[in-house]
């Protein structure tokens, strides 16, 4: 039917329902010259005499229509693993602590609610999640140990992170001192620059989603809403990218102006998020505050933040622009990934009129930072005087990020040798070696052997362009 | 320093880029209301929504217009109440009743969420020979709106859009029981 003649046909149905004629057919053939319209309105009429009640109550109870039954209860064994407690619930599944029985450790599992666990495409956003996660290695992302099924029941175990996360300590108003704030934002980019190394995007960054430990090491929850390269996601067998088009993802407080404009996101969303998560850090206040989240949303797409120093008169120049350069609205304006990010924020130990110790109140993070890159000495090797500085400008000039993270690591290697062996501090080597320009990544590895491997094997990186 | 490069929305009459958050807040509203739910009280979907609407629409915000409010909160109830019966698995159920027992369910109005996902389908279907129709559906099923009201949140007169509601409950109906054109 074209346009016309459904209009044609409406026109005709409203008249008949306004006032029913007795011979229908008759009254159609007088009015109507087109059978094509003709039998479209007897059709309707009948449809619309045998509807019945359809439709004339709104859709039932919400509370019945959205109820959620838990998948697991505690004390319950799925598996190996037997649940303790529900220590979370996400937008679309609920976390547990349980006991691996096998091996006697605590573990976290997350699963679906039981309404959820059959759908296909909630299933491929667990099953793309733990992809995500277990396709990074990383002291700041959480390690997936498995993606199991029990009776239907899909879920994913996870190493079991004791702390307390960002937003607890912001909702607590716990204000972080100018070196915890260094050490939090450069382990968060550290971490996040891994995964923007493997092209991935996390795209639901905020404070819930990262977490203290204990012993001070920062660690990013959640990859339920990140996405992956095109390329890993058809090599996972992955029949198509589950969030279809016009769906929601993400949580608006944190949402970049392009996401609120409904364009897709990429590596620099997390950017902005990131920028969004260190401001509220840093002064207990979000960025684009607003009483609503609708007002804050207009807010993000218009309005600057109130400078930080308002707040925070002791933060460096340096941590503020980069702060600053995050909360940019135009994509193009803030750094493309956390890479550059990590690159550019400043090392706690130079920056500022007071020299910060690298070992504060967050210590025990940087030990076990350093434990950790001993743990990758095999890769140190001595670089000859002033490699290390080419090293940053390949970096900065390579097509890759994994190339870039490389040459970034490589550089930092040198470095760490060249201290252990002199025995010199090594923000003093580094001054001293480096002039006026630091090599800014060295405190946190931004990834691990296989992908520097990867580089050095010559194999292709991920552009920029293929991450979106 | 911050480059003050505003991407602000092409038009600002437009409040489409707001959609996730109305979806948001209707969601998070949901579940709110489920924690406090006390047994023999239902949870009405325009409850829900008038309730988010007096929450995001306040003075200065980008929201001007209760129409357009309306029009996102409805089709954003839409995309959670079927997804959720999707989830469910509605479809199967849906398919596994006889052509006669499903349209006894649909005159009957008893067919619970099994027939949405199947009404959504054919709503999608509906929409191309005529959004408009598609718009009164969400507004008056799926927040359940008043004719009155729905009439005002499109602009049309009450007498209008009772016609063209049973217009579409004709045509869907037809759809859904297989009835031949």
């Amino acid at each position: 039917m074209t346009p016309e003649q459904w209009r044609r046909a409406r026109e005709l149905f409203e008249a008949a329902i306004d006032d029913p004629p007795t011979d229908l057919p008759r009254c159609l053939a007088d009015r109507c010259d087109d059978h094509v319209v003709r039998r479209e309105v007897a059709s309707l009429m009948r449809n619309h005499a045998r509807a019945g009640e359809f439709l004339t109550h709104p859709v039932g109870d919400l509370a019945e229509l959205l109820e959620e039954t838990p998948p697991f209860a505690p004390g319950q064994t799925v598996g190996p693993y037997r649940i303790d407690a529900e220590v979370g619930r996400g937008g679309m599944g609920r976390v547990y602590r349980a006991k691996d029985t096998r091996l006697n450790r605590t573990v976290a599992i997350k699963a679906l609610p039981a309404e959820l666990a059959p759908d296909p495409s909630q299933r491929e956003r667990l099953r793309r999640e733990a992809r995500a996660a277990a396709a990074l290695s990383h002291p700041g992302i959480c390690t997936v140990y498995a993606l199991d099924e029990v009776d239907g029941a899909l879920y994913i175990v996870t190493g079991y992170i004791e702390g307390r996360t960002l937003h607890d300590e912001i909702v607590n108003g716990d204000r972080p001192s100018y070196a915890r704030l260094i050490d939090t934002a450069r382990q968060l980019a550290s971490a996040l620059a891994s995964a923007h190394a493997a092209g991935i995007t996390h795209r639901d960054l905020k404070p819930e989603n990262v977490m203290r430990t204990v012993d001070g090491r920062i660690k990013i929850l959640d990859f339920g809403l990140a996405r992956q390269p095109r390329a890993a996601l058809a090599a996972a067998g992955a029949a198509s990218i589950v969030t279809h088009a016009g769906a929601v993802v993400g949580t608006p407080a944190y949402m970049a102006p392009e996401q609120l404009n409904g364009q897709p996101a990429d590596l620099r969303t997390d950017v902005f998020a990131f920028g969004v998560l260190m401001y509220e850090y840093a002064t207990g206040r979000h960025p684009f505050d607003a009483p609503t989240a609708i007002a804050r949303a207009g807010r993000v797409l218009t309005a600057e933040p109130e400078p930080l120093a308002r707040y925070r008169a002791d933060l460096s120049a340096a941590l503020v622009s980069v702060i600053d350069r995050c909360l940019a609205k135009a994509p193009d304006e803030r750094f493309a990934s956390a890479i550059d990010l990590l690159g550019a924020l400043p090392e706690a130990e130079t920056v500022g009129r007071r020299a910060v110790p690298l070992v504060g109140p967050s210590g025990t993070t940087a030990i076990a930072d350093t434990s950790w890159w001993r743990m990758h000495q095999n890769r140190d090797r001595a670089l000859p005087p002033g490699r290390h500085r080419g090293l940053v400008r390949e970096g900065r000039a390579a097509r890759s990020n994994v190339g870039r993270l490389h040459c970034v690591e490589r550089a930092r290697h040198g470095l760490e040798h060249a201290q252990r062996t002199s025995g010199v501090h090594r923000g003093d080597a580094r001054r001293r070696a480096d002039g006026a320009a630091p090599l800014r990544d060295a405190d946190h590895p931004g990834r691990r052997s296989d992908h520097g491997g990867d580089a050095r094997r010559g194999r292709p990186g991920l552009d920029h362009g293929c991450l979106t | 320093m911050t480059q003050a490069v505003t991407t602000a929305p092409s038009n600002p009459g437009d409040a489409h880029h707001l959609a996730p958050i109305v979806y948001d807040e209707l969601r998070r509203l949901a579940r709110t209301y489920m924690r406090r739910e006390r047994p023999g009280q239902t949870l009405e979907a325009t409850a829900l929504v008038h309730e988010a609407f007096l929450r995001l629409a306040d003075a200065g915000t980008p929201w001007t217009d209760r129409r357009h409010f309306l029009g996102i909160a409805a089709r954003s109830m839409r995309q959670i109440l079927v997804e959720r019966a999707r989830a469910r698995g509605a479809q199967k159920r849906w398919a596994g009743l006889d052509p006669v027992s499903m349209t006894a369910a649909l005159e009957r109005a008893s067919a619970g969420d099994a027939a949405l996902p199947a009404i959504d389908e054919a709503l999608t279907r509906l929409e191309q020979v005529d959004p408009e129709q598609a718009r009164i559906v969400e507004l008056r099923y799926f927040i359940g709106l008043s004719v009155e009201e729905s009439a005002e949140a499109l602009n049309i007169s009450p007498a209008t859009l009772k016609r063209r509601w049973a217009l579409a409950r004709a045509w869907l109906f037809r759809e859904l029981s297989g009835d031949p054109a």
